[in-house]
C-alpha cells in the first residue's frame, strides 16, 4: 500500500527533525541554522503526514471498503502523531523556543515507528464492523486523539520543566543548553495551556463516546475500563486545572502532574486492551 | 453555635475537600477495572483467602460501581461541587453585573487609541458608539461640557463560565439518578415469525415486564465479509397493537427503535433449527420424504402412522445434527433419536448406534425413520432500555460544552474611550482597562483608529 510506504518516510522525517533540534541544542549558533532546519523538517514531515492520510482514505476507497482512516488501532497511532505534531507546530510559533520540539517530537515519532514497524500492529485496511458503523466514529476518535495530544504536549514541556528547574537550582543561570530553554515562567504557562487544549478536547471526546454508546449499546456510561479510564484522566486534569485556579499551583507542581496525567493517558491508550471490556477496538 | 455551622459549610465547599474526593475516587476507578468485576468475579473471588473474601463480598467490591459506598462518595462529592457554586455564585453575578456596566478603576496603560477629527463632540461620540454597539459592546457612558468619557463592555459573561460547567455536572449527576431510579434495562428474545409483549429484566433475574404493546420478527438478516467478521446484523421489526401493524422498521446496531419512551438495540443473535426433513419406511419402499416443523405432528393415514418431532439439536454429542422424535401406530408408542449422519458414525464408531435403545430407529418394524437435513432459524437478541434520566444527562453536557466555551474561548474586555473637543477638533483617546487578553482586546480598540487614518 503507498500509504504505509509515505507514513514510514513521515517517521523517518520526524527522527531527522529532531535529530536537527538535538544538534541545535548541542552546538547552538554554528554555521547551520539546525533550528529552523528542525522545523522545517516537521512541518514537511507534517505535510507529507496529511497527504499520506488523504492517500489511505482514498485507497480504502479503491478497495470498495471507503471509509475514514481512524478506525483500528494502526490509524489510531498514525493519527495521534499527526495530532502531536499539528498542537506543536501551533504551540513552537507561539512558544518561539529553540528547543521545544527535543522533548515533544518523540512522543509523535515513537508513535509512528510502533505502527510502522511493530509486528504487533496492523496496518491494513480493513472493513467495519457493525458496531463501528456510526457517524459518531470520526468526531469522537478525532476529539479524544486531540485531547491526548495537548496532554502530550504538556507532559513533554513538564519534562522540559523539571530539567530546566533541576539547573537553576543547581546553580545554572541558564548557559549552554538551559540557555535555549524557554524561561521557567513561560514553560509553566504552555503547559497549562496544553492541558487546557487536551481537557477541552477529552471533554468532547467523552461526551461524544457517550453519545455514539447510547446509540450502540443502549448506555451512556457501562463504567467499562476505557471508559472508567478516560474518566480517570480527565479528573487528574480536572483536579490541576483546580489547583491552579483556586490554590494557586505553579511550576513543578504542575510539571508533575502533567506527568501523572501522561500516565493516565497511556493506560487509557494502551493498557486498558489488556484488560476486558468492550473497547476492543482501538 | 453558627459558627460552627458555618465552618463545616466552608470546609464542605472547599475546593481542598474536591481534590480530596476527586483523589479518592481516582484510586477506586483503578481499583475496578484492576480487580475483576460483575461475571469474572464469582471465579476471582474463590481464590482469595477467606478473609479477605468476606471484605469482598461485604463491600460488593465485585460491583464497585454500583455498591451503595460509591455511590455515596459520588453523592459526597456532588454536594461538595453544589455547596460551592451555590455560595460563590453571588460573587460572580455581581463581578459579572459590575463588569457588564463597566464601572471599576481609572484607566491604566497607554492609550491604544489616539486620533482627531475635525468633527464636533456629538457626532464623534455617536459614530464611536455606534462602532462598538455595532460589534455587541455594552457602552456607558459620563458627560462633562467639551468632554465624553465611554466605557465599552463585552463577554462579561464569560466569568459565569465555571458555574454553567458546575451546573452541567451536577445535572448529568442528577440525570444519571434519575434514570436509575425510574429506568429498567432489560432483553428479549424473539425468533423469526414470532411475536412478544414482554420482556426479562435485568435488574431481577427471572423477572419479566409487559411492553404495553407487542413487537414482531419478520425477519432476521446476518452478513459476512470475506475476511469473516461481521458486516450487518438486522432485525426487521413490527410494532403491534393487538392485531394490528403500527410500523415495521428495520433494526441495526447503532440505529436503535424508539416507540412509547422504550428503546430497543440490536444485541445478539442465535440460530435454531425450526423444520428437519424426515424420511419415513417400510421395508425398502419410501412412505414418504416431508419437511416436518416442530410442533406440527405428521400423520400418515393409510399407515395409521404418526410421527412427532420432539427436540432438535444442531450438533448432538458433536456427532452432527440430531431429531428426537415420537412415533405412534395402532397401540405402539416409541421415541428414538435421528441422526443426520447416521451412516458416518457407524463407519467411525461401530456399535456406537446400538449402545442405546433410543437410538433404534427400527424400533416400530416394519417401518424405519432418518433423518435428512435440517433447516434453521434465526433468534435475535434485542436489549430494551428505558432512561428517562437521559435528556436530563445530554442537557448537562450541552452546559458543560456551553460553560467551557465561555471560560476558555470567550473572554471579557473592557475599555475607556474619552472624547475632547478644543477649537473645533475632537480628540480620541482609548485604552484597555481590563482583560484577560489584553493584546487581542487591543487590537480591537484600534480598530477604530485604523479605519479613521484610512479615511483621512
Ligand atoms: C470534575 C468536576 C469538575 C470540573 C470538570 C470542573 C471544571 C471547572 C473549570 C473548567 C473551571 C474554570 C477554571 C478556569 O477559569 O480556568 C472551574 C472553576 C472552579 N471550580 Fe470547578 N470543576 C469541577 C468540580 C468542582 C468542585 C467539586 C468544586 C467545589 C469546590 C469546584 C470549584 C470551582 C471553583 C471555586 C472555580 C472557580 C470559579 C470562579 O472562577 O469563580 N469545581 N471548574
Amino acid at each position: 500500500m503507498i500509504n504505509s510506504a509515505v507514513f514510514s518516510i513521515v517517521t523517518f522525517v520526524y527522527f531527522l527533525a529532531f535529530f536537527f533540534f538535538l544538534l541545535g541544542s548541542v552546538r547552538p549558533g554554528g554555521t547551520f541554522n539546525f533550528h529552523k532546519m528542525a522545523v522545517w523538517s516537521a512541518r514537511g514531515g507534517f505535510l507529507l503526514h496529511t497527504i499520506g492520510l488523504g492517500i489511505r482514505w482514498f485507497e480504502s476507497y479503491e478497495m470498495g471498503i471507503g471509509r475514514i482512516p481512524l478506525a483500528n488501532f494502526y490509524e489510531s497511532l498514525i493519527f495521534f502523531a499527526w495530532s502531536i505534531i499539528l498542537l506543536f507546530l501551533i504551540a513552537e510559533r507561539r512558544l518561539r523556543s529553540q528547543s521545544a520540539g527535543l522533548f515533544v517530537l518523540p512522543f509523535a515519532f515513537i508513535a509512528m515507528a510502533y505502527g510502522s514497524f511493530s509486528p504487533e500492529v496492523d496496518s491494513r485496511i480493513t472493513p467495519l464492523i457493525p458496531a463501528l458503523k456510526s457517524n459518531w466514529l470520526s468526531i469522537h476518535v478525532i476529539t479524544c486523539f486531540l485531547g491526548y495530544a495537548g496532554f502530550t504536549l504538556a507532559c513533554g514541556l513538564g519534562i522540559m520543566y523539571l530539567i530546566k528547574s533541576r539547573a537553576e537550582r543547581r546553580g545554572n543561570q541558564g548557559t549552554g543548553f538551559h540557555a535555549l530553554l524557554p524561561s521557567l515562567a513561560d514553560i509553566d504557562e504552555s503547559l497549562y495551556q496544553s492541558a487546557l487544549v487536551g481537557f477541552v478536547f477529552l471533554t468532547l471526546g467523552i461526551m461524544t463516546g457517550s453519545i455514539w454508546a447510547y446509540s450502540a449499546w443502549g448506555a451512556y456510561w457501562s463504567w467499562d475500563p476505557k471508559e472508567t479510564w478516560s474518566l480517570i484522566t480527565w479528573l487528574v486534569y480536572a483536579i490541576m486545572i483546580h489547583v491552579r485556579y483556586m490554590r494557586g499551583w505553579r511550576g513543578r507542581r504542575m510539571a508533575f502532574l502533567s506527568l501523572i496525567g501522561f500516565a493516565a493517558v497511556l493506560f487509557t491508550y494502551f493498557g486498558v486492551n489488556y484488560l476486558p471490556g468492550l473497547h476492543s477496538y482501538l | 453555635m453558627q459558627e460552627r455551622t458555618g465552618r463545616i459549610l466552608s470546609s464542605l465547599a472547599s475546593v481542598r475537600l474536591t481534590v480530596v474526593l476527586l483523589s479518592i475516587i481516582i484510586l477506586i476507578s483503578i481499583l475496578g477495572t484492576l480487580i475483576p468485576q460483575q461475571q469474572e468475579a464469582r471465579e476471582f473471588v474463590r481464590r482469595l483467602p477467606g478473609w479477605l473474601a468476606k471484605i469482598y463480598v461485604y463491600l460488593e467490591v465485585y460491583d464497585i460501581f454500583r455498591a451503595p459506598w460509591f455511590g455515596g462518595l459520588l453523592g459526597l462529592f456532588s454536594l461538595n461541587l453544589a455547596l460551592c457554586t451555590w455560595l460563590r455564585f453571588p460573587r460572580a453575578w455581581r463581578l459579572y453585573r459590575a463588569a457588564a456596566r463597566g464601572d471599576e478603576g481609572d484607566p491604566v496603560g497607554d492609550p491604544e487609541l489616539v486620533y482627531s477629527v475635525n468633527r464636533p463632540l456629538a457626532e464623534e461620540t455617536a459614530r464611536v458608539e455606534g462602532f462598538y454597539r455595532k460589534r455587541g459592546y455594552l457602552v456607558s457612558k459620563t458627560e462633562e461640557p467639551h468632554k465624553t468619557r465611554i466605557t465599552f463592555s463585552k463577554g462579561a459573561i464569560s466569568y459565569l463560565g465555571p458555574y454553567i460547567i458546575h451546573a452541567g455536572l451536577l445535572l448529568i449527576v442528577a440525570g444519571a439518578l434519575i434514570g436509575v431510579v425510574f429506568g429498567f434495562k432489560g432483553f428479549v428474545n424473539i425468533r423469526e415469525g414470532e411475536t412478544v409483549d414482554s420482556f426479562n429484566l435485568l435488574s431481577r433475574p427471572g423477572g419479566m415486564k409487559a411492553l404495553g404493546f407487542s413487537v414482531r420478527c419478520d425477519k432476521f438478516t446476518v452478513e459476512f465479509y470475506e475476511t469473516g467478521q461481521p458486516k450487518l446484523f438486522k432485525s426487521d421489526l413490527s410494532i403491534l397493537s393487538g392485531d394490528q401493524v403500527i410500523k415495521q422498521v428495520p433494526l441495526l446496531v447503532n440505529h436503535p427503535l424508539e416507540y412509547q419512551g422504550i428503546r430497543f438495540y440490536q444485541a445478539s443473535y442465535e440460530t435454531e433449527p425450526e423444520s428437519a426433513g424426515i424420511i419415513v419406511r417400510k421395508g425398502s419402499q419410501v412412505l414418504s420424504e416431508a419437511n416436518v416443523n416442530l410442533g406440527e405432528p405428521l400423520e400418515l393415514a393409510e399407515q395409521g402412522l404418526t410421527l412427532e418431532i420432539l427436540r432438535l439439536e444442531g450438533n448432538l454429542m458433536d456427532l452432527g445434527p440430531a431429531a428426537k422424535i415420537q412415533v405412534s401406530q395402532a397401540a405402539r408408542v416409541r421415541q428414538m433419536w435421528l441422526f443426520q449422519y447416521a451412516e458416518e458414525i457407524n463407519r467411525v464408531r461401530p456399535g456406537f448406534l446400538k449402545m442405546s435403545p433410543l437410538f433404534n430407529t427400527e424400533a416400530l418394524a416394519p417401518f424405519s425413520f432418518s433423518l435428512n437435513g435440517m433447516k434453521e432459524r434465526y433468534k435475535t437478541g434485542l436489549q430494551v432500555n428505558r432512561d428517562p434520566g437521559s435528556p436530563v444527562v445530554f442537557l448537562g453536557s450541552v452546559f458543560i460544552i456551553l460553560g467551557l466555551a465561555l471560560t476558555y474561548f470567550y473572554y471579557h474586555r473592557l475599555m475607556l474611550v474619552v472624547l475632547e473637543e478644543k477649537d473645533g477638533e475632537t480628540s480620541v483617546a482609548g485604552t484597555v482597562k481590563l482583560s484577560r487578553y489584553p493584546g487581542r482586546a487591543a487590537f480591537e480598540l484600534g480598530l477604530l483608529g485604523r479605519m479613521e487614518k484610512r479615511e483621512q
